[in-house]
This record gives structure tokens, sequence and C-alpha cells, in this order.
């Protein structure tokens, strides 16, 4: 769809980054989105190391075994978006965010409406990697019925931060090993309900993507449902030194990550 | 000096979020609860209502429908959404926390 908007992409898939850094880039690009310095901004990265993030109104003791992500040398991050923890398993998530400003007719308005409008996106996307994928309220994108996708939404600074997995494969045994279960007697039970309730894209198409051919797919997937042009850019020099510095500030501090 | 138990209450909305309470009064007449902590992995605009939340559990928290009436207040403030959870599931979630509690108090 095409209008006078004018999308900013950027394509960080191949520079893997740490938790902190790459939850503190979203967070400079929303500041920057709200302050008119950078246009609306879709972009994809990855992560190194493998990360542990939890939403923001989890119990950081509650959800992750701390003791364990140090042994496996894991990250862990609190994000500013809420939802659930996240194992962000270095070589098979691709992960993406997106921030408009809310006035700017991007996106809907609603809550609801606004993640769908998303999730579209990335559905048409899957669809060219050749998977049928479905949105089911309010944020996870399935395939039959098994979740392929988790997204999470904040409106902050007149803005919309949503950010999103993209499973290319699962491993769920060292996923487990640092995600704590509620109650530790259903533990096996509770691994078994994941496998059977989550996928991939190998698991659905035999082998792993590569994440640029990903993300690609997902990018033309926008292109056709979401309103606008988007063109590749950079991070700006500004958004960099800012993205360093809240990674500093908040996301490697104890204060942050313990706040709840 | 002052009994102090421990409750806790994880509770998964049908077709929603979990919530998780965690809380901490002391034994008294009456009960008092010093310390109440809402966790989940539901979303809420403006993320900032959790601590309201916590506020009112903890103010008022033993006397139910004050609660009640004060988180049903909170919900339906214009700038307020929640998703995965509403008040009820918030409240319910509470009470077996401070059931939770008092069962251990009675069996310590």
């Amino acid at each position: 769809m095409s209008t006078g908007v004018e999308w900013r992409v950027l394509r960080h898939e191949r520079t893997k980054r740490s938790a902190a850094m790459n939850m503190g880039i979203d967070e400079a690009i929303l500041n920057s989105v709200s302050e008119g310095r950078s246009p609306p901004t879709l972009r994809f990265y990855m992560w190194a190391p493998t990360a542990v993030s939890i939403g923001y109104f989890q119990g950081l003791e509650l959800e992750v075994d701390l003791d364990e992500c140090r042994k496996r040398g894991l990250d862990v991050v609190r994000r500013i978006t809420g939802g659930g923890a996240v194992y962000h398993d270095t070589n098979l998530e691709l992960t993406y965010s997106v921030v408009v400003k809310e006035s700017s007719a991007l996106l809907p308005k609603d809550i609801l409406g606004s993640y769908k409008a998303v999730c579209a996106g990335i559905i048409k996307g899957m669809e060219k990697m050749g998977l049928k994928a479905e949105f089911r309220p309010l944020n996870d994108l399935v395939v039959n019925g098994r979740k392929i996708s988790g997204n999470a939404q904040t409106r902050r600074q007149g803005c919309i931060l949503q950010h999103g997995t993209m499973l290319m494969g699962v491993d769920v045994d060292p996923m487990f090993s640092v995600l704590k279960v509620p109650d530790e007697k259903l533990r096996g039970k509770m691994v078994e309900g994941v496998k059977a309730s989550v996928t991939s894209l190998k698991q659905e198409i035999g082998e792993l993507p590569d994440p640029t051919v990903l993300a690609d797919a997902v990018e033309g997937g926008m292109t056709s449902t979401l309103p606008g042009k988007f063109v590749h850019g950079a991070i700006s020099k500004e958004e960099e030194a800012d993205a360093g510095r809240i990674a500093r500030e908040r996301y490697l501090s104890q204060a942050w990550t313990r706040k709840r | 000096m002052a009994l102090k138990v421990q409750g806790a209450c994880d509770r998964k909305v049908p077709g929603g979020k979990m919530i998780r309470v965690r809380l901490e009064f002391e034994i008294g007449e009456p009960d008092k609860l010093i310390s109440v902590k809402v966790y989940g992995d539901f979303f809420m605009h403006p993320e900032s209502l959790i601590e309201d939340i916590e506020t009112v559990l903890l103010e008022s928290g033993l006397d139910i429908e004050r609660t009640r009436s004060r988180l049903d207040s909170l919900f339906k403030r214009p700038d307020v959404s929640v998703f995965g959870a509403g008040p009820e599931d918030f409240i319910a979630t509470f009470e077996t926390a401070v059931a939770d509690a008092r069962n251990r108090s009675i069996k310590g």
C-alpha cells in the first residue's frame, strides 16, 4: 500500500547484539520517533548470547532460574513491554520491532486492532515461507493451533512500540532449564505441553530458514499489508548513543531487572 | 512478637493470562496486611496501574467489598486498558493468597 509515508527498515539480523543493547535500541528508536527525529521504523534483529527476557509485570525470581542463566552465560533482561518470559535462542529466533507514532494512523488506535495489523504483515511473510499462520488474540500467531510467534506492545510518549518473536527453530529443553515452572511437580507435564503447543519454521517446512530470507519475507509482508513505503536505512549516531546509555542505565541495572 | 505469615496464589485466567500474588500479613486482632505484590504476563496501559492495584489491595485488601469497588473504578479510568485479566481475576487470586496465608498460619 502506498501513501506519502516512508518507513525506515533496519536490518540488524546479521549483527547479533546483547539483550540490553537490543532493548536499548528499541527504546532509543521509540524516543527518536516520538520526538520526530526518525520516521516510523521496522527493525529485525537477533540476540547474542542467548537471552531470557521477562515481561514488565513479571517477578524476576518467579520466572527465571538466575543461577542456571549465569552457568550457561545467558543474558537476562526485563522488557518495557508486558507479556511473558521469552527464551531468545541465539540461532533459532528472529525478532522484529515496529515503532510508530499513535497519531500517524499507520496502525489502528485500539490495542487489539494494532496487534492484528502488525501481525497481518508477519502472516503474509510466513505465507511466503510456505506457512499458513493465524492470529490468536491477544498477542500470538499460531500454525495449526501451535504458537510460532509471540508479540508484546507498549504505548508511551505518544508512540506504539511492538516487538515480537518468530521461531525459526525450537529447543525446549534448554529453555526449561532456565525458565521456572509454577509447580515443579508438573514440570514434565509442562515441558511436554510446550513441546505440543509450540512450533517453528523448521518444524513446519523441514529446514532451518536463513534469518535474512525470513526477514526479507516478513518485510515484504509488512510492505503489502501496512500503508507507506518501506526503505532500508540505518540507525542514527544519536540513536546508537542513546541506546548505549539506555542499555547501561536501565537494562543492565539491577534496580530495573529486579524491579519486580 | 506478631506472627507473620506469607500467602501465594498463581491463577491462570481462563482464556487469558497468569496472575501471581505474593503477600504477607501479621496475625492479630484484626489481621494486618504488610505487603502485597502482583505479578503476571498480562498487559496493562499505563504500566503504572500495577502499582495502583497493589496499593488498593494493601490499603483495603482484607475488606473485599472496598477492594472491589476501588479496583472497579481503577479499571474504568478512561486512560486504562488491561488485557488478559479483569478486576475480578485480581480479586480472586488475592483472596486465594489470603486464604493460603491463613491456612499456613493454622498449620504453622
